[in-house]
């Protein structure tokens, strides 16, 4: 077979397969029942909310909610869950898909710092954009 | 029968792909287990090949268990080990016909993630280099470094993946490949489309979801073989395991080195520790 028509097909192909891909992520965003758009929370974030997500300051409530985001299925969250756990002074996580949230409830004396449960929503692959103590 | 199974052996590593969440089934995405975390994912497909042109067989079957582990080992930085273990059966033109059981190739891939866009509570797009190395075990076990690139972008309930990927074939033979394994080297372009049916909306509750998945693999080898296939899929995705079920069927085949693909079903589950 001749090369360069061969190059020139595998070429048409390829553009083919970005195309296919390109035209299932751009088909309209569903629109719910309440007329909002599916595409997920965006979180309202102030600029003292990202500065206080890298805090190391132990957290003094017995409980915070994580806003976080990129939670796009519920294998993510079990990704999460496992990391958060990991971290001392964390007693659970619960993750709530639906609000783009985990809830994190703390034991022991001391409480881990805003800059920790950063530490391992980035390290889950996530970005945590507020931390909301409770 | 050492031929038979070099020939299988040569078959459809070339589509496989590791798999998390929000991946399809062959295609590459660029999603990672977080460090310590390990996805274990067992496929088990039926393939049929057509007539080689380069023997007198009339037909391959091939059943496939493949195996693929994906560790974390970084925050941006995951490593994918595979390997296949095949049981196969060559018809021939005279009738005549044999079978081989055989472990097949395997490869290990490392997956660094360079960009990151976490747009909302769902969405994201993310884009990772892949390098590694493929071994085949053919005449003679061969080294082939593989370098790719692949995305993922999650909308909503719409997911999308993209990968490219470069193997550079050191060995290797002509009348053993099936795809992407032959002396020849060989691109790999794949595209994904994954719709979550359900649910629509996640809940506080929300414990798993089904999807829907859309595939156009293709390979291009540098002999002037070319390749398309189309893969449809189910997936339910829990939270600590999925279930797949999977087909491929040819879009566009030019192969003049190696056997066509008539079909691939198989099933297969992914698992998080």
């Amino acid at each position: 077979m001749n090369r360069i028509h061969s190059f020139r097909l595998v070429s048409a192909l390829f553009l083919m397969s970005a195309v296919l891909g390109a035209c299932g992520t751009a088909q309209p965003t569903h629109l719910m029942a309440n007329g909002s758009q599916e595409t997920g929370v965006v979180h309202q974030v102030s600029n003292a909310d990202k500065a206080a997500v890298h805090s190391t300051e132990p957290l003094a409530a017995n409980s915070a909610v994580l806003f976080v985001n990129g939670l796009g299925c519920p294998l993510c969250a079990s990704n999460i869950d496992q990391q958060l756990a990991g971290v001392k002074g964390v007693r659970s996580a619960d993750v709530d898909l639906s609000g783009g949230t985990v809830k994190v409830t703390f034991a022991g004396p001391v409480h881990p710092s805003a800059h920790a449960l950063n530490e391992a929503v980035e390290d889950a692959g996530f970005t945590l954009v507020k931390v909301q103590p409770q | 029968m050492h031929r038979f199974a070099t020939i299988a052996a040569a078959s459809v590593a070339a589509w496989s792909g590791t798999v998390f969440a929000q991946e399809a089934i062959f295609t590459q995405a660029a999603t990672m287990p977080a460090p310590g975390a390990v996805v274990v994912r067992e496929r088990v497909s039926y393939s049929r090949y057509g007539s080689d042109p380069t023997s007198s067989s009339t037909h391959l079957d091939l059943q496939e268990s493949w195996t693929g582990v994906q560790v974390g080992l970084a925050r941006a930085l995951s490593l994918d080990v595979d390997a296949s273990l095949d049981n196969a059966w060559q018809s021939r033109d005279d009738g005549t016909s044999n079978s081989s059981f055989f472990v097949r190739d395997a490869s290990a891939l490392l997956k660094y993630r360079f960009y990151q866009d976490d747009t909302s509570g769902i969405d994201t797009f993310r884009i990772v280099a892949l390098g590694g190395v493929a071994a085949t075990f053919q005449d003679r076990a061969t080294l082939d470094p593989e370098i790719g690139v692949a995305a993922t972008w999650v909308k909503g309930r719409h997911g999308f993946n993209q990968d490219v990927l470069f193997r550079l074939n050191t060995g290797g033979s002509e009348s053993n490949n099936l795809g992407g394994e032959g002396p020849s080297d060989a691109l790999r372009f794949d595209s994904a489309y994954l719709f979550r049916l359900a649910p629509e909306t996640y809940a506080s509750d929300t414990e798993g979801a089904w999807y829907v998945t859309a595939e156009m693999n293709g390979l291009y080898e540098t002999s002037g073989d070319i390749d398309l296939r189309f893969s449809p899929g189910l997936l339910y995705e829990g939270r600590s395991f999925a279930v797949e079920l999977f087909a491929q069927v040819p879009l566009y085949q030019q192969v003049d080195h190696r056997a066509e693909l008539d079909f691939t079903v198989g099933v297969g589950v992914r698992l998080l520790f």
